[in-house]
């Protein structure tokens, strides 16, 4: 089956992301086939380049990133919900003339209506929210 | 409003007060998306998203704009199935002339039963 995720949480401030990190791996271990990430809301911090966790904590970001390599993953970051929270690819950044851009490679910016072609396409939507 | 045609559709519902949280400011952008790919979506609000559906909201103590100026527009987006739950609206003393569009009201084993045949849910 082909599923997709909508990833809604931040990493560590809730187990959403996780408890999707770990649900990916699972489809993926199953045999089926993961169309799209999705990060939404909160869930763009999953993408960030900057995230330091305790030396004993898993960094999930890095953790996100390494699936999506091993797989090739389509991970779409929503571009509205990452400008706010200051998730920023290098376009972003000179467009809006910010100091540093910090989106994690393997990710993408993108816009509501991937998440709306992920819906349409794919058999299951599994959202992930704190 | 018949929400029983065969047109596959996909259930917003939203749960959350509007101000507080963004919730409910991604569940409309999310649904005018689908709506602008020409998708049939039906909009549910229960709980405390109720209080989307009130006149009079003000943001700008929260520098937040009009969250509720969305709902008019829906019309244009061609999304006029609009659905309430009905214990929530009577539990916050909403009448129907606070409304700021018409919504049908649904009681919990109508809404029940358009989450059940709805082609996705989308909850907020």
């Amino acid at each position: 089956m082909k599923f997709s995720l909508v990833i809604y949480g931040a990493p560590y401030a809730s187990e959403s992301a996780v408890t999707a990190l770990h649900f990916a791996r699972a489809v993926l271990a199953g045999g089926h086939v993961i169309h799209r990430l999705f990060f939404y809301q909160d869930g763009v911090h999953n993408a960030s380049a900057l995230v330091v966790p305790p030396q004993d904590e898993l960094n999930v970001p890095e953790a996100w990133q390494a699936l999506v390599r091993e797989h090739e993953l389509d991970a779409v970051v929503c571009v509205a919900s990452a400008l706010k929270r200051g998730i920023l690819d290098a376009g972003e950044a000179e467009r809006y003339d910010k100091p540093a851009s910090n989106l994690l490679e393997g990710f993408s910016i993108g816009g509501l209506g991937q998440l709306v072609e992920a819906a349409l396409v794919s058999d299951r939507v599994v959202s992930f929210a704190p | 409003m018949n929400t029983d045609t065969d047109v596959p559709f996909w259930l917003f519902l939203c749960r959350q007060a509007p101000y507080g949280s963004a919730w409910g400011s991604a569940c409309l952008e999310f649904l005018m998306t689908a709506a602008a790919f020409d998708q049939r979506v039906v909009l549910a609000f229960a709980g405390d998203g109720v209080h989307y559906l009130q006149a009079g909201q003000d943001g700008d103590a929260l520098a937040l704009k009009d969250v509720s100026r969305a709902l008019p527009a829906l019309d244009l987006y061609e999304v006029k199935e609009v659905v309430a739950e009905a214990a929530a609206l009577e539990a916050r003393g909403i009448q129907e002339n606070d409304l700021l569009i018409p919504v049908q009201p649904l009681d919990r084993e109508a809404m029940a039963d358009l989450m059940a045949r709805a082609a996705r849910v989308f909850v907020f």
